[in-house]
């Protein structure tokens, strides 16, 4: 492979310090806004820039006093919840179907639809909601994550289904056990990483999720990132909060997306993410 | 004990029509979250629909699909933005991806910190990455004009203005996405097999050779893989533009996703909007097909 040699000092050292810059350059914005979240108005204002300096935690406290932060922590942690749950109930499933009677047809259609841009879906969506009294409640949310949960959920499924031997199923099928039993007894427990590589995407991608709740979400269920476009029209300008606002928001799908990392690495090469 | 029977019975029945029982559920959503709603959709399409007036659809035929085409001076002029930002994103991306993963298909002391750090933009949330860069592409207290200034620099407008608007926004984009070109390519590259290299080094070929002759052709899927999916992608691109930049300033930033949104919940023209909405689907749908034919045909030489 082309596998350029740093052997000698001089390259390690190239090598490294590039590093260092292309870290820095990825990184800026998240150091820029945890620093910034600590400052007060003057200090955050000011240039050039200051390294250093008497951190204050003020910014939070506004974030937590103004804006139903935690109505809304509360509403983007139930949908996130619930979609997983109902993603997998529904998804699962299918794709074993798939997988074992080989309806490619099946897989495309679903393929299919994931290419539709959302924005045009929700146009008869709000309609129907508003309707059917859909629109501003739980289930809303989670049938529209579901839309872009479900086809690549039976996609990325499908390989852990069809790896299992069919040897394994039969021997449970001759000991009397029942075709849905199996699924559920033996088929499940066998795709366990699977099941945890969707999960680690999947909070991702709805706790991550803006046009559908702010579309389809009003007053009662809006979410975090919601709430925090609205703050930012309240606090134009007003550099700590915001900041405090974003670091918030974006701090428990990083840690929970790190520490599931490895599953997360495998999901993405497989094809999901987006 | 009849009870037990018949519930075995039903049990029996559902297990041999377990083919049709585990997709049902998929299948009811998919209907009707996708194929009632586009019914709908192209009815509306077909209407017109002022949501302020409380009046019901009136169907108009052709005409709100005329007045994009012909009339509405901006449409045209956001297809070409919608494709400008895709495309614009997606060479960036696939460049300076494609430059990481050479850079870091080795073996180094600290790999997995380094990519730790590569994906903290592709998790973070969107629309708060798309507010922290909007701060700091405030033309007035933001601090990239301070850094510009730094390397000699005069200072620049960012998403101020229209004439900069979409460079911005491009560059938010390859910050946010290119990070996954690169995990993508990086992984193309390490499946790649090794003897078509030892035998070139073997010959005396030079590194650029050895780059354009081997490394590029043997990566063809990939590359392709990644404009697809990146591609695709990038055309129904609405939280950063939206967050950063709402379409402005004076509608420079407007691409076809955010049109039919401000169509559709500002100005309130739904039948207008799902016109626009339908060409825009169809817009990608070619698009993609395009793409998905091009990469069957260079898979199979």
């Amino acid at each position: 492979m082309n596998r350029w040699n740093v052997k000698s000092a001089t390259g390690k050292i190239v090598f490294y310090l590039l590093l260092v810059m292309i870290v820095a350059l990825y990184f800026f914005p998240f150091y820029w806004v945890v620093r910034t979240s600590f400052m007060n108005a003057e200090q955050a204002g000011e240039i050039p820039p200051k390294l250093f300096f008497t951190p204050t935690l003020d910014n939070y406290q506004k974030v937590f006093q103004e804006g139903s932060f935690f109505d809304c922590l509360w509403n983007s942690t139930i949908v996130v919840l619930l979609t997983l749950a109902a993603n997998l109930v529904i998804s699962m499933p299918a794709s074993y179907i798939i997988a074992r009677y080989r309806q490619t047809w099946m897989s495309f259609t679903i393929l299919f639809f994931q290419m539709a841009p959302w924005i045009v879906l929700l146009l008869p969506w709000y309609i129907i909601f508003k309707q059917t009294g859909l629109y501003d409640t739980y289930i809303g949310l989670v049938l529209s994550n579901l839309t872009y949960m479900i086809p690549f959920t039976v996609w990325l499924m499908l390989g852990f289904f069809e790896d299992i031997p069919l040897e394994v199923e039969e021997a449970a099928w001759l000991d009397g056990c029942s075709r849905i039993g199996t699924f559920i007894r033996i088929v499940v427990p066998l795709v366990r990483g699977g099941i945890i590589t969707i999960c680690t995407l999947g909070f991702m991608l709805t706790w991550n999720i803006f046009l559908f709740p702010l579309v389809l979400a009003g007053y009662n269920t809006r979410t975090l990132p919601v709430m925090v476009f609205g703050f930012m029209a309240d606090n134009q300008l007003d550099f700590g909060p915001l900041s405090a606002a974003a670091a918030l928001i974006t701090l428990p799908v990083l840690v929970f997306t790190l520490a599931n990392q490895k599953y997360f690495r495998r999901g993405i090469a497989m094809g999901g993410g987006k | 004990m009849t009870k037990t029977r018949f519930s075995e019975r039903l049990l029996d029945v559902l297990d041999r029509q377990i083919r049709w029982l585990f997709p049902m559920p998929a299948i009811l959503v998919a209907g009707g979250l996708f194929v009632y709603p586009f019914i709908r959709l192209v009815w509306l399409s077909f209407c017109r629909w002022q949501l302020t007036t409380g009046a019901s659809p009136e169907f108009a035929g052709l005409a709100n699909f005329i007045q994009a085409f012909t009339q509405d001076t901006h449409f045209w002029r956001s297809v070409w933005l919608t494709l400008y930002f895709a495309f614009g994103s997606v060479i960036g991306q696939f460049l300076i991806g494609f430059a990481l993963a050479l850079l870091l298909n080795r073996e180094f002391r600290g790999e997995s910190v380094f990519r730790t750090f590569l994906l903290f933009p592709i998790i973070a949330t969107p629309v708060s990455m798309s507010l922290v860069w909007s701060m700091l592409m405030n033309p007035m207290m933001g601090h990239l004009n301070y850094y510009l200034s730094l390397i000699g620099l005069g200072p620049s407008p960012w998403a101020s203005d229209s004439a900069t608007v979409m460079p911005s926004l491009i560059m938010v984009e390859i910050w946010h996405w290119s990070p996954m070109t690169m995990l993508i390519l990086l992984a193309g590259l390490k499946s790649l097999p090794k003897d078509p290299f030892e035998a070139a080094v073997v010959d005396g070929a030079s590194r650029l050779q050895i780059f354009y002759k081997i490394t590029l052709p043997l990566m063809q899927p990939y590359i392709v893989l990644v404009f697809i999916l990146r591609l695709v992608h990038s055309l129904k691109v609405f939280d950063k533009i939206y967050v950063i930049a709402g379409g402005g300033p004076n509608r420079a930033s407007e691409t076809l996703n955010l049109m039919v949104y401000h169509q559709a919940f500002q100005a309130l023209n739904y039948g207008y909007a799902s016109a626009l909405g339908i060409v825009m689907l169809f817009m990608i749908l070619i698009i993609s097909i395009t793409l998905f034919r091009y990469r069957q045909r260079s898979w199979s030489y």
